[in-house]
């Protein structure tokens, strides 16, 4: 059944590509949690930034220095260039695949206390996509919150969240996202 | 520079400079790659194309060559590339006499195109009758004949250079869709 949706621009996939219907349901998060005060956290992005300009720096550097000068008398700086190269790209692959994983969005709600962190995958065969969230108190607080620190998880078929026609069905993925988020938040148990 | 200030507002900054990022990595790796063949063989240029035939039936025009300088004494026999000092264009050669100074062990070689009849005194620097250690840039080590055709043919028409790097840039637009 197609419901055109009342509000504003709303989101159009290709039903077939799993990865548009991620992206489409990362975003759906990502503006779910934005709109309910959380701000987001760009350090994973960063790190890696930061990583990844550093090569580039000396990649410039040493392809400036050993184009106006013989190879011999540039060969100490290409060889300090090539090895921090290769550690930056190494750092950045590692972080990439240990600290960041599926991570895609890091969220903190300065009024609340808390960080959000946001990871999902998909299973292609069975056209399912699971979110994982956790939260942690906000470092340095004077008093923290104290929540379930178990990851909650929200498993679905994206079927669930899509019109057939490939229109994002925000409202009904804001519901289960809230119920997931409300059970993340709630007070731990004695 | 009007398309960036509206990536940034659509997409932020964070965005752009990641884009930057992906985009500059794939030269970077490239220059990265080649350096560390470049420290690894001890030579300014580990592969190199074959201009002449002056070493027929080994190697022919066209041919590419893997080479490994390292630091070890040269032998006779040896097929090296060297650069004479003030020429730009590297040679492909085999030694064909090898003197060592007794005290600092400093070489100076002789060499000879196989194809060719006179040996290289003729090519080499005027007064000159030796070449020395510090002037090969690698042994050859390996190649692949032909491979090296495109290069050549892009030396000698320089439209087809033009005509390669106008094709990838208008093919670079239209993969972004």
């Amino acid at each position: 059944m197609v419901k055109p949706s009342s509000e504003g621009a709303s989101k159009m996939v290709n039903t077939s590509s799993i990865s548009e219907l991620k992206a489409a349901c990362d975003t759906g998060l990502k503006e779910f949690l934005k709109a309910r005060g959380y701000e987001e956290m760009h350090t994973h992005t960063d790190v890696k930034l930061i990583l990844g300009y550093i090569g580039v720096v000396f990649c410039a550097i040493d392809f400036a220095y050993s184009w106006k000068y013989p190879f011999e008398q540039t060969k100490w700086f290409s060889y300090i260039s090539v090895g921090i190269y290769a550690v930056t790209s190494l750092l950045a692959l590692v972080y990439s695949y240990v600290v960041q994983r599926d991570t895609f969005f890091v969220g903190y709600n300065k009024a609340k206390g808390h960080v959000v962190s946001a990871g999902s995958r998909t299973e292609p065969d069975k056209k399912t996509y699971k979110l994982t969230l956790t939260t942690r108190p906000i470092r340095g607080r004077q008093d923290p919150p104290v929540f379930n620190s178990k990851p909650m998880e929200l498993r679905q078929s994206f079927e669930t969240w899509f019109h057939e026609d490939g229109e994002f069905a925000a409202d009904k993925f804001g519901t289960d996202v809230a119920s997931v988020i409300e059970a993340l938040l709630s007070k731990k148990d004695e | 520079m009007e398309f960036m200030a509206q990536a940034n507002k659509k997409f932020g900054i964070r965005a752009l400079l990641l884009q930057g990022l992906t985009f500059l990595n794939v030269l970077t790796s490239a220059f990265m790659i080649w350096k560390g063949l470049s420290l690894f063989t001890n030579s300014e240029s580990p592969v190199v194309v074959v201009l002449s035939g002056s070493m027929e039936p080994a190697y022919y025009r066209g041919d590419i060559l893997f080479l490994h300088n390292g630091y070890s004494p040269v032998d006779i026999g040896e097929v090296v590339v060297y650069k004479l000092k003030d020429k730009p264009i590297p040679i492909v050669h085999r030694v064909l006499k090898v003197h060592t100074e007794a005290e600092t062990g400093k070489q100076y070689l002789l060499t000879k195109g196989d194809n060719n009849n006179a040996d290289d005194r003729g090519l080499y620097n005027p007064g000159q009758l030796w070449i020395s250690r510090e002037d090969i840039i690698g042994r050859v080590k390996g190649f692949v004949p032909y491979a090296g055709m495109g290069t050549i043919w892009m030396n000698d028409y320089p439209q087809l250079k033009m005509g390669l790097l106008g094709t990838l840039c208008v093919l670079s637009l239209f993969g972004n869709e």
